[in-house]
């Protein structure tokens, strides 16, 4: 979305800079998301499963949060498991998809040699070209 | 390379909602994908965690030929001295696992004895099945007069199973449906030699502290049951009470249920509408 819409700008940077000057800006701004909503999305998601690891997200219906079966007393709370392991390769994974996604777009802007295809307004103001 | 980051951040910031909202949508779904991650984590530690405090435990320890063997016979010699040589923590269970049902020809005696004590008398339910059991009532008396067998039935087999009930051990619930020609032979008696718990000790698998499991082994051979369960037993009637007291509390549940279903699709309407804005907003900038 942020390359698409911007065919006249990039157009014009790949007419005074180097092709891979233009592909590192596009890699540096997937950079700079993937890692300011990286460590906000690792912030929220540890604050809310530490929430769910010491309240009841959810009761199937016991007292208590218990529920007895056959004399077997069973916990009814759905409660969630804190294990920042397992959340710091959950971000390590999106981080890592949001840059290689940024492959796509960087490919977009790289492979337009001449700068007048991309400079063209009449896509200048739609989503995608 | 510093250089590009800075004019990259400077870029990014130039549209400041198009960054924005790309951003959230990345924090979105890494937070989802935590919080499943820790719901999914949490519910299969809950139902690990209840195997083990059901009857598994988290060690096994066996005769040195059982796991080949699977025999009856095979069971360990002094389980005491070797519990006092592993120096367990204080807190930790201890529970004895009784076997029972060495062979298939026992099975089909168990299977013979337990039908009768659950299927009415009389020559009117003579071809009657059993729901448990599956066989008609008259073969099943037949099977039972060879004499091996009608020692297996009966007072025998019950009082075995309910010592081993008694006992705390998950052998009473094992031993219910097994002929025992020779009880004593059998390793049901490393759990009466054992004793009850102590005071504060829980048994594994054990029935808890007035509870009455419901079972063949329960059952009166003498006494006549009908289809669909005993009446008029103390223990019946205690189970239909906290069966009714059990239906009681079914409005509150499923109040509870309505408000989980309501929370669930206010999220998926917030979801949605969260999707439309971004659509929106994108095919605007």
């Amino acid at each position: 979305m942020s390359v698409m819409e911007r065919t006249r700008e990039f157009g014009v940077l790949r007419a005074i800079a180097p092709a891979g000057r233009v592909v590192a800006q596009v890699f540096g701004e997937s950079f700079w998301i993937a890692t300011i909503s990286g460590f906000l999305g690792l912030g929220a998601g540890l604050l809310l499963t530490w929430y769910g690891s010491h309240h009841a997200l959810m009761d199937i219906g016991g007292t208590n949060g218990a529920l007895e079966y056959g004399g077997t007393v069973l916990r009814s709370a759905v409660k969630t498991r804190f294990s920042l392991g397992t959340a710091l390769q959950a971000a390590g994974l999106v981080y890592l998809m949001a840059l290689v996604v940024a492959l796509y777009p960087a490919w977009k802007v790289a492979r337009c040699r001449r700068p007048a295809p991309c400079t063209r307004a009449r896509k200048e103001h739609t989503a995608w070209p | 390379m510093r250089t590009i980051l800075k004019v990259a951040w400077r870029s990014i910031w130039r549209n400041r909602r198009r960054t924005l909202i790309s951003m959230s949508a990345v924090g979105l779904g890494l937070v989802l994908v935590i919080f499943y991650g820790g719901l999914l984590g949490g519910a299969l530690g809950d139902a690990k965690e209840q195997l083990d405090n059901v009857g598994i435990g988290h060690v096994e320890i066996t005769a040195p030929g059982w796991r080949t063997h699977r025999a009856a016979t095979e069971s360990l010699a002094d389980p005491e001295a070797l519990l006092a040589r592993l120096a367990l923590p204080a807190r930790s269970e201890v529970g004895w696992r009784v076997v029972a049902a060495a062979s298939s020809r026992a099975h089909g005696r168990a299977r013979a004895s337990s039908c009768r004590a659950s299927t009415g008398r009389g020559k009117s339910d003579s071809r009657r099945t059993s729901g448990r059991c599956g066989r008609p009532a008259s073969r099943r008396r037949r099977r039972s007069r060879h004499p091996d067998r009608r020692e297996a039935r009966g007072t025998a087999q019950g009082q075995a199973g309910r010592q081993a009930a008694r006992d705390g051990a998950t052998g009473g619930r094992r031993a219910w449906g097994r002929a025992l020609p020779r009880p004593r032979h059998l390793p049901l008696a490393l759990a009466g030699d054992l004793g009850a718990p102590g005071p504060g000790q829980r048994v594994l698998g054990a029935p808890a502290p007035g509870h009455r499991r419901r079972g063949p082994s329960d059952r009166d051979p003498a006494r006549p049951c009908r289809r669909g369960g005993r009446r008029g037993d103390a223990a019946a009637s205690g189970a239909r009470a906290r069966l009714r007291r059990a239906l009681l509390r079914r409005p509150a549940a499923a109040a509870q249920d309505h408000g989980a279903a309501r929370r669930q699709i206010v999220w998926m309407v917030a979801f949605f509408v969260y999707g439309l804005v971004a659509w929106v907003s994108s095919t605007r900038c």
